[in-house]
């Protein structure tokens, strides 16, 4: 297998299993499965951490507050009063986009293909492959998000504003910028989902050709705090924060 | 790499949406209850605390208040006690200097009397025993009322002199 068609190989999702429910076969994809493998993780986090709470916070406590305390300041300080109803929505997004992005470096064991790769043996051939990859490295997954943070957007301005009102912001400031507007609810999802999914498949690109070029000796680990960790946890930022900014746009 | 698949894309958006159930009911909902009863569990305390600090500046006031009352009072009514027994103790001098004065003059009086009660019997005895001894002397049947006014007469210029 020559280096192109690997990237290539490994750059995509494929289906693990598939399931038959009622006749309809339902293709189960590495994407899904590691989705519920960070979903795990965050609930079992949250689980954790919420275990016992009291009225005067010792230990986990402090943490999970901090976490909640900073998704509480960061949405009022683009949302002001009305933040509260979008705490919630923000810090799961923002928690499972960190916990995804950076989910590769959790996969420690080698798959059947880098073993192959590496040694020349085919291990687990009737396996069927799957390691941990982001999700978000999946253009399904960031477009998904995306179009649910412009449902919200549009959601909230119709809620806070009426429907009426939200359809009036499309003339304001002067009707001319109507069009405009309305490109503004397509560029956005478009952008938002691109920024992300660029950047994480960008990373994990790299992150193979290092892999494949060291060996997986040290060298990864090294550049894997920048591009997995790092570039992981900015990513999920920005884009919890722009669409808070979205949905402040939409309710001022 | 690129390829949408619509089974896919629901899969992941109802992924989404349970995780986000799920997160809102057991993290977010639980920890945001406990820290909002906290942020009023202290701002109910800090105010009752404010309130008890104002009751017991109030009350410390009106101890004051009542303790110099009290200590006003007690001053007047000490000036009062010393006020009265002034006037009493003077009152009482007073009285005791009158009667004094009044047993003082009785006694005077009494002794005026009596000298002149006594001077008067005196006299009666001298008249007596001067016409005794005058007549003694004298040997004479003298008219015994024309002698004892004589006699008197002697007397009197005797004592006048």
């Amino acid at each position: 297998m020559d280096l192109g068609k690997y990237l290539s190989h490994v750059m995509e999702s494929h289906v693990v299993f598939s399931l038959n429910i009622f006749g309809v076969e339902i293709p189960i994809f590495d994407t899904i499965i590691v989705m519920w493998i960070v979903m795990a993780i965050v609930i079992g986090l949250a689980l954790y951490f919420t275990r016992n709470l009291k009225q005067v916070p010792e230990g986990r406590q402090n943490l999970i507050e901090l976490y909640i305390e900073f998704v509480t300041n960061f949405t009022k300080s683009t949302l002001g009063h009305h933040a509260k109803y979008f705490v919630p929505y923000f810090g799961t997004v923002l928690l499972f986009l960190a916990i995804a992005n950076a989910v590769s470096i959790f996969s420690i064991i080698p798959s059947g293909e880098q073993l192959y790769h590496l040694t020349g043996i085919k291990f687990f051939e009737h396996i069927p492959e799957f390691e941990i990859r982001p999700p978000t490295k999946d253009i399904n997954v960031t477009v998904c998000m995306a179009i649910m943070s412009i449902i919200l957007v549009i959601g909230a301005g119709i809620r806070f504003k009426t429907f009426k009102g939200f359809l009036k912001s499309f003339l304001e400031p002067v009707p001319i910028i109507l069009p405009f507007k309305i490109l503004d609810y397509f560029i956005r999802p478009l952008s938002l989902s691109l920024r992300l999914f660029g950047n994480i498949l960008g990373a994990f690109i790299v992150m193979e050709l290092i892999y494949l070029a060291s060996n997986g000796f040290v060298i990864p680990a090294v550049f894997s705090l920048y591009f997995d960790l790092f570039d992981g946890l900015l990513q999920a930022y920005i884009f919890v924060f722009l669409t808070s900014i979205y949905v402040a746009e939409a309710i001022e | 790499m690129l390829e949408f698949h619509n089974i896919k894309f629901l899969m992941v958006a109802l992924n989404l949406l349970i995780l986000y159930f799920i997160l809102r009911k057991i993290l977010f909902k639980r920890v945001i209850n406990v820290m909002e009863t906290r942020t009023k569990t202290i701002k109910d305390s800090m105010e009752s605390a404010e309130r008890s600090k104002a009751e017991a500046a109030q009350l410390k006031k009106s101890y004051e208040d009542q303790i110099r009352g009290a200590k006003d009072e007690a001053d007047r009514i000490i000036n009062e006690a010393r006020a009265r027994g002034q006037k009493e103790y003077e009152a009482i001098l007073a009285a005791a200097k009158e009667d004094a004065e009044k047993v003082l003059v009785k006694a005077r009086d009494e002794i005026a009397r009596e000298k002149a009660q006594m001077i008067k019997d005196i006299k009666g005895q001298v008249a007596g025993l001067a016409l005794a001894a005058a007549s003694k002397v004298l040997e004479a049947n003298m008219d015994t009322e024309s002698n004892k006014a004589l006699v008197d007469k002697f007397i009197d210029e005797a004592g006048a002199a």
